[in-house]
């Protein structure tokens, strides 16, 4: 990777045969990654490849199971954020560390002052402002975290990383909200960095920066290093194949019925600032995929179908006929059913059974003379863990127990116990096993293939691409395209969705 | 030219919505320098003063646990236990002993509730709540169910203290706010409480010992709380376990109404000045407008749901504006 | 291995029930220093005094498993009895009397409700809003009389009925087991679990959020106004002060009895047995001698214990 004559002792930083394992997953698996000093290192690879937990063991947040770590020759014991900050290592997340109520100065140097106990702002902005003006921009650092934009943020977040001294600076998809006149006014700043000697680790999957920007990259997926090249040696298709690794169809069980009519119209779906001009349809026995950035919009569209937070104007035409979504409860009877993106904090009552998260959509079906039958709630619970195959001890088990693959398989079952007829899957397969993930693509077919509608919202393209029939691509709340048969491929949507 | 000055409309625009409630009271206090002559007086004025600081204190120690993201119910039993044991206390020593003796339990209570929050992660209004009523109970205890009194010299001269009309009161007051300005301001301890309050889970992330500053706040509300008893003992030379039960609407009303947001991790002790001020003009002005006791306690409740729920509909104005 | 398992299941036990046996044992200890203590005149005497605290808990065990706490109800329990005095002594007849009592209770918890419920309020802002409640309610109760008592017109029927003997007894006992059917076998008391553990999941599914939280108040408040109805039939007067501290004794009687103080789930029966025995604890420290004011140390100290071990216990679980 780096020229052949530099000597392994010359490896910046070194992460040598680490091992993660969660209870019943490895994480990380063997993993080694080297990176050269000043230079900009893609670490590239699907959702879930075991990206973020490498990153998380780098900055101490998480301690690897085995497995070592190396800065410019010497091991480091990292029991924390601050022993990694400390030996010069930051990490920049998607979600920034930053606190909103606070001033730019004060994030820049949030929990330090410098080692004093008392906090001199007229040092602290000074040296603030020289952070911010060496990277080429000159805004106030007294204005409010909160009121910046993201992509002001991550400068603040830059700042933070340079005010620490920082050798190695790691950057969680950085680009991922930020609008293409932001990208281009990033990527100087990392090549200012690197020309300043500082080491970029750039964790993306958009194949076109990793070119424009990184000297070398590496490749993981489900948990292991498949490649270690410079980025100048290797194809785009080298490096997808190292992503992807096996062939699609084994991944993704065959579509085979046709759609139908159109069960659903949305004409001109507008919210506030996050939602414009919405149109599209939604035909029978289809799955529609929506593809896009986060912040694209998705999420807001799905919320706005179901009425968790309603639409201001536009119409809703299901089966031919206008209809007023106000509500959940609206959303619920005209048989339009969400299975939410984080199942944890607004799918699931996590303290309570598997068959009491499956009847909650519908108790009346299990009520007889006001008293909610336990019996014939049992019935149903059995017949839904059954089909969809959810891995329980008892049907009274609390929810908190199920891995997160069974956890999602309640969560879509509480809308088939409901028989909606449209389902809305925002992040189906988000953080579950291979597995699972196969039994809910097979379970979207058998839906289908009853005259069900599917809206699946996606952040992993291969699954948008194996499984849709149709694709709309969002960007900055409108839809930027719709795509269909040779059309729908990687490229293309990653074209609409950068904008 | 245009762009520039529709901006400032807004801004206007968010000024006064943010601040409605203060507006309101203004405009009062307007109304009322015109009906009642007597409310402007230097005696009226100076009886405000002395009145508001009181309370003030508490409520300036409040401010810092609502930065911090808490509230602290328990402020109106610490006052009253204070001013039953500083009063005990004068009659068998001098006043500054029983002074720091005073203090001191106070540091017990608040490192009780601290602990509860902080360790036991106990929601603060549970844990507070509950120590409300035992600091309540013990304050009964040792005053034997009856009012006390002191005969205390010291204490006497110390209370006739007057310039101009002005007691030692408002001076103790100006101390708390300057040091609580400068400690929440300049120290690393005070930015500590800021970023707490702000994001929990940011603030451990970036090292600050959270747990620890969860703790510090609430022992600052309860030492505040006690400060406010003595003071109230500089002016009646007794104790009750009765004082101080309007005390906790009233800190976490002036608090709210001079801008520092329940949600934490922004504003500022100074603000709290003129929320105090308010309170104490508008409670001021009732009594002169002869409005009677049970009325004016319930416009005490009226103005904190009034505040709570404005600070509660603007929160949710910001996150939906995003 | 079998031991093991019985000896953290013993622990568990002990961690959920702790307080109960720390109070039975006091109980005990009681009966011992004075016998009279168990006759049966002052064990039903006891069932009597806890007959209208324990209606108010009732209603607070709905608000408790919804996640929220009423601080109202003292003052709920205060007002309703003034303005049930008052209108009686007009010559209001005795059914609309009574009838006013229940609906002033449900007009104040109907107002809690839509307040915090209009804000999307969780603990923290339920907390303040009942707490400004109370004050407010509390005011209110003083208006009429100036906060003197006021003697009631009592005469023979069914206002006097409703405090007359076990009656009292018989209203709480009713009130349990409609409140227990209601939680443990309805529609309603399962969505109650279902927002009390996660609003945000319960919406997601279809759930009408706002109007059952506005419900869990206004049931708080018109049982807090039955209380209060109960409690001046049974004294024949009103106080405007009745009602201080019932907000008090009625979170001690839940979260003693057993219920989770954070919400989610819950049991009327456990707040049955809470306030029976913080009602012979309250009759033992009578008997002892301790005063009504010493006895909230006692409270107090009770119910950050209770839910300082069901925060433990949950942490052993997890």
């Amino acid at each position: 990777m780096c020229d052949t004559e530099v000597k392994m002792e010359n490896y910046i930083l070194e992460m040598k045969n680490i091992t993660k394992t969660f209870p019943g997953v490895v994480a990380l698996d063997n993993v080694n990654l080297s990176v050269c000093p000043g230079t900009i290192h893609a670490l590239v690879g699907e959702n879930g490849a075991g990206k973020s937990t490498l990153m998380k063991i780098l900055n101490g947040v998480y301690s690897a199971t085995s497995g070592e770590i190396y800065l410019e020759g010497t091991k480091l014991e990292l029991k924390g954020v601050k022993d990694a900050q400390a030996a010069g290592i930051s990490i920049i997340y998607q979600e920034f560390n930053l606190i909103n109520t606070l001033t730019v100065a004060e994030n820049i140097f949030l929990g330090r002052y410098n080692g004093k106990k008392t906090v001199k702002w007229n040092v602290l902005r000074d040296e603030a402002k020289k952070l911010i003006e060496s990277l080429g921009f000159s805004f106030s650092v007294d204005t409010v975290v909160g009121r910046l934009s993201t992509a002001e943020k991550q400068l603040v977040e830059i700042a933070k990383a340079l005010s620490l001294h920082s050798k190695v600076i790691v950057m969680d998809e950085p680009t991922s909200s930020l609008t293409e006149k932001d990208v281009d006014m990033f990527f100087p700043i990392i090549e200012k960095l690197k020309a300043d000697g500082i080491t970029v680790i750039y964790i993306s999957h958009k194949l076109d920066e990793i070119y424009r920007l990184c000297d070398n990259v590496t490749v993981m997926r489900d948990g292991r290093i498949t490649g270690n090249s410079a980025v100048k040696d290797i194809t785009r298709d080298e490096i997808i194949e190292l992503m992807v690794g096996r062939s699609l169809d084994m991944e993704y069980p065959a579509r085979t019925n046709k759609p139908g009519e159109v069960v659903l119209h949305v004409e001109k779906l507008c919210r506030r600032n996050d939602l414009h001009d919405i149109t599209f349809d939604l035909r029978r026995g289809e799955i529609l995929g929506i593809a896009g950035l986060v912040g694209a919009g998705r999420t807001e569209l799905a919320e706005a179908l179901f009425g968790a937070d309603p639409a201001e104007s536009g119409d809703i035409i299901l089966n031919g006929k206008k209809v007023v979504i106000r509500s959940t409860l609206d959303g619920k009877k005209n048989s339009i059913g969400l299975v939410t993106e984080d199942r944890k904090e607004t799918g699931l009552v996590l303290p309570m059974n598997v068959t009491q998260n499956i009847t909650i959509t519908d108790l009346d079906k299990v009520t007889r003379n006001l008293v909610v039958r336990k019996s014939e709630e049992k019935v149903y619970a059995e017949k839904y863990v059954e089909a969809l195959k959810v891995k329980t001890p008892s049907i009274n088990q609390t929810m908190n127990n199920l891995s997160g693959g069974n956890q999602q398989k309640v969560a879509l079952a509480k809308w088939l116990y409901y028989d909606a007829d449209i389902l809305i899957m925002d992040e189906p397969t988000r953080g579950i096993d291979v597995g699972a993930k196969f039994d809910i693509y097979c379970l979207m077919n058998e839906l289908t293939a009853k005259g069900k509608a599917i809206i699946m919202i996606s952040s992993e393209l291969p699954e948008v691409l194996g499984m849709s029939d149709r694709v709309l691509v969002m960007h900055g709340g409108r839809i930027k395209g719709e795509l269909t048969g040779e059309a729908m491929n990687a490229e293309t949507v990653m074209k609409l969705a950068i904008d | 030219m245009n762009k520039i000055k529709s901006i400032k409309k807004e801004d206007l625009q968010s000024f006064l919505i943010e601040n409605f409630v203060a507006i309101l009271l203004i405009i009062f206090v307007i109304f009322m320098i015109f009906y009642r002559r007597s409310f402007s007086s230097w005696f009226n004025i100076t009886n405000i003063i002395n009145d508001c600081s009181m309370y003030g204190i508490t409520a300036l120690a409040m401010t810092v646990s609502v930065i911090c993201g808490e509230v602290d119910l328990s402020v109106s039993s610490v006052y009253a236990w204070a001013t039953c044991l500083f009063c005990i206390l004068c009659d068998h020593m001098s006043v500054f002993p029983a002074f720091l003796i005073t203090m001191l339990t106070a540091l017990v209570w608040g490192t009780i509730n601290g602990l509860l929050v902080s360790r036991l992660r106990m929601p603060a209004f549970v844990a507070t709540l509950g120590s409300m009523y035992f600091i309540k109970g013990l304050a009964y205890f040792i005053t034997k169910e009856q009012p006390v009194n002191t005969s205390n010299e010291a204490l006497k001269a110390i209370g006739e203290i007057n310039i101009g009309g002005i007691t030692i009161v408002p001076l103790v007051f100006i101390i708390v706010l300057v040091f609580l300005y400068w400690f929440m301001k300049y120290t690393v301890a005070g930015r500590a409480i800021y970023s707490t309050g702000g994001n929990y889970e940011v603030a451990r992330l970036s090292g600050i010992n959270v747990k620890f500053y969860k703790m510090l706040v609430f022992i600052i509300v309860s030492t505040g709380a006690a400060l406010s008893g003595i003071m109230y003992c500089t002016r009646v030379y007794s104790g009750a376990a009765t004082y101080g039960s309007d005390l906790t609407i009233w800190a976490v009303a002036a608090t709210v109404i001079g801008g520092t947001s329940m949600s934490g991790g922004a504003g500022g002790v100074h603000r709290t000045v003129i929320g105090v001020l308010l309170m104490g003009i508008l409670f001021n002005a009732l009594t002169l407008l002869g409005v009677d006791g049970s009325m004016q306690r319930f416009i005490r409740g009226a103005v904190m749901i009034v505040v709570i729920l404005f600070d509660a509909v603007l929160r949710m104005q910001r996150s939906n504006k995003k | 291995m079998e031991k093991r398992d019985f000896k953290s299941k013993a622990k568990d036990f002990i961690f959920s029930n702790g307080i109960l046996f720390a109070i039975i044992l006091l109980i005990i200890i009681t009966g011992i220093i004075e016998p009279s203590f168990f006759a049966w005149s002052n064990l039903l005497n006891v069932l009597r005094q806890i007959s209208v605290n324990g209606i108010v808990a009732c209603g607070m065990t709905v608000c408790i498993m919804s996640g929220c706490y009423d601080l109202s109800v003292g003052s709920i329990v205060s007002m309703t009895g003034v303005f049930t005095i008052i209108s009686l002594n007009a010559g209001t007849p005795d059914i609309v009397c009574i009838l006013i009592g229940l609906g002033i209770g449900l007009a104040a918890g109907i107002v809690n409700g839509t307040l915090i419920a209009s804000i999307n309020g969780r603990s923290g802002e339920a907390f303040i809003i009942t707490y400004g409640m109370q004050v407010v309610l509390g005011a209110i109760a003083l208006f009429p009389s100036k906060g003197l008592f006021i003697s009631g017109d009592v005469h023979e029927g069914l206002f006097k009925t409703m405090g007359d003997g076990n009656m009292p007894i018989y209203i709480f006992l009713a009130v349990a087991i409609i409140l227990q059917l209601v939680i443990s076998k309805t529609q309603y008391g399962r969505h109650l679990c279902y927002i009390g553990n996660n609003m945000d999941a319960a919406k997601m599914s279809g759930l009408k959020v706002k109007p059952n939280r506005i419900s869990y108040y206004a049931i708080s408040g018109f049982l807090a106004g039955l209380g209060g109805v109960v409690l001046c039939s049974r004294v024949t007067s009103s106080n405007p002060t009745a009602g201080l501290g019932y907000e008090m004794n009625a979170i001690a009687a839940v979260v003693v009895g057993g219920n989770s103080a954070s919400g989610g789930s819950g049991s009327i029966i456990r707040t049955v047995i809470g306030a029976v025995v913080i009602g012979i604890m309250s009759n033992a420290l009578n008997i002892l001698g301790i005063s009504t004011n010493y006895q909230l140390t006692v409270k107090g100290f009770l119910i950050v214990l209770a839910v300082a071990l069901d925060i433990i216990s949950k942490k052993r679980k997890s």
